[in-house]
């Protein structure tokens, strides 16, 4: 009876509440790719709600959906493949979002995943169009700036992306 | 931080204009280091080639310097598409260009025109240093660049073989600036005589020496004695002194009919030798992998060609899907090829 009983493997659930308010319910097998979630179940913090208070909705809803798919036992290779192909063509701000929210979370692969897909947006776009993506307002003199830029003049060459996405 | 450590250098060079704390950031130590780990596994391939030029004067020969990425191509055939010709290290014309040794993103070169000049250079900044003047002949002197952990700086190491009893080493420590001599000698006692040879630097093909390889702390080469015995000498960079790997009997052939050469280099931070035997018209090539640094037993055959015209081949890099690519030197000429395993 015993083995019997073992061999069930009970399901539990967490519930994720975003910065907005809103709870997700989602298995915990799944949650704990989340190093901080893990963490958190492991100290018995995850018997109520846990709010995730840098998360707002639309990140969370990409980020169980991400860990959805990545979860061991329901996906295969190529699904997951072109999930990610699917998953970093979302706007290069719903990427930093999501970016900051693995940052937070502690999911390694997605943290990776997101980082490599913003580099390769930014490489070729000009520094003006890096400022307006992170927000960032430019504190140099234009004398300094044409300094750096007479450093390595060949770095400022080529065709240049000015766009936002 | 995670973002920019993935971004190739020129772009890092343009957003340092983006603001204080990007410029802060790109040009800090930390950073750096932090870039060049991420870079580690994207290897790159970097040519040499001479061309002749025809100026309205005289004739003179062009030296170009092009870099290939490697590890992202699947398979040799479709490099030619990313290769891109680099902006030349130097403002003058060299008669001689070598380059010598690679690690870590940085090579070491050497010009040769009315007076040799030594430079280290690194392709992706464009950055290169006139390193502090030393006399070098392309077939007798050896280089190879490596990096001590003890004193967070590079080194480079100098064998040159002018005597075969007593060869040439000095060493600079980019730190210091300046080359130092080293007045002992890696040897190896002789079987049969039971004295204490020298090894010294080899060959091949009776011309140029090997080139070194840097790895697990310090430099390896490939050496011989005068008693005809091979040896793979190892020198540390951080307590500098010498060492042995051994090497398995049936790596090198002592027969006097057979022309054999060998070349020491590097798959996925194994050592490896690169043996080429020829023997009445028939060349073999084999490439050795030392799958557990310094274990004579770990030598394994990764693959063997038989060819007619080979001389003397060298493995360059294997790519993901098992293709190498070689360095060849044939009867005519030198030429990059390739074969599945």
């Amino acid at each position: 009876m015993a083995e019997a009983s073992s061999s069930i493997t009970e399901k539990f659930f967490l519930t994720l509440k975003s910065s907005d308010g809103d709870e997700f319910v989602l298995e915990e097998s799944i949650a704990i790719q989340s190093i901080t979630i893990k963490n958190m179940v492991e100290d018995g913090c995850s018997s109520s709600v846990i709010p995730l208070s840098k998360v707002d909705t639309e990140t969370l809803i990409k980020v169980i959906e991400y860990m959805k798919m990545h979860s061991s036992t329901s996906s295969n290779e190529e699904e997951i493949e072109n999930f990610d192909k699917k998953f970093v063509s979302n706007s290069i701000n719903t990427i930093l979002n999501i970016l900051e929210a693995a940052n937070f979370l502690d999911i390694n692969n997605l943290l990776e995943l997101c980082a490599e897909a913003v580099a390769n947006r930014i490489k070729n776009k000009t520094p003006e169009a890096v400022r307006k993506i992170f927000n960032i307002t430019s504190d140099f003199t234009p004398e300094e700036e044409a300094e750096i830029r007479n450093e390595t003049p060949w770095a400022f060459e080529g065709n240049l992306d000015h766009s936002l996405d | 931080m995670e973002i920019l450590i993935r971004l190739p250098v020129k772009s890092l060079l343009q957003f340092k204009c983006v603001s204080k704390s990007w410029q802060a950031l790109i040009s800090d130590p930390y950073f750096k280091m932090k870039h060049l780990n991420h870079a580690k596994n994207n290897h790159k391939l970097l040519v040499c080639q001479s061309s002749l030029d025809r100026g309205d004067m005289e004739r003179t020969i062009k030296f170009s310097f092009y870099v290939s990425p490697l590890s992202n191509i699947q398979e040799f055939g479709c490099l030619s598409k990313y290769v891109q010709e680099l902006d030349f290290p130097s403002t003058y014309k060299p008669f001689e260009c070598h380059l010598f040794c690679c690690l870590s993103g940085l090579a070491v070169l050497g010009f040769v025109s009315k007076f040799d000049q030594l430079f280290l250079w690194n392709p992706s900044t464009r950055e290169s240093t006139l390193l502090p003047h030393l006399e070098f002949t392309r077939l007798r002197t050896m280089f190879g660049l490596g990096y001590d952990a003890m004193s967070d700086g590079y080194k480079i190491l100098k064998l040159d073989v002018h005597r075969v009893d007593q060869p040439f080493v000095e060493i600079l420590s980019l730190k210091s600036g300046s080359w130092r001599k080293i007045c002992y000698y890696p040897t190896a006692i002789c079987p049969r005589l039971g004295q204490k040879n020298v090894i010294y630097p080899c060959q091949n093909c009776g011309l140029c020496v090997d080139t070194m390889v840097f790895v697990h702390g310090a430099f390896h080469w490939l050496g011989k004695t005068i008693s005809r015995t091979y040896h793979l000498a190892s020198f540390s960079s951080s307590n500098e002194v010498y060492g042995e790997i051994p090497l398995l009997e049936q790596i090198h052939i002592t027969n006097e009919d057979v022309l054999s050469n060998y070349g020491l280099s590097l798959v996925e931070e194994m050592v490896c030798v690169s043996s080429t035997h020829k023997h009445q018209g028939w060349g073999t090539f084999k490439l050795w992998v030392m799958k557990d640094y310094g274990v004579k037993e770990s030598w394994t055959v990764l693959f063997t060609i038989r060819l007619s015209d080979i001389v003397y081949a060298k493995l360059k890099y294997r790519f993901a899907n098992g293709e190498v690519l070689l360095y060849l030197f044939e009867t005519l000429a030198n030429a990059p090829w390739s074969k599945t395993v």
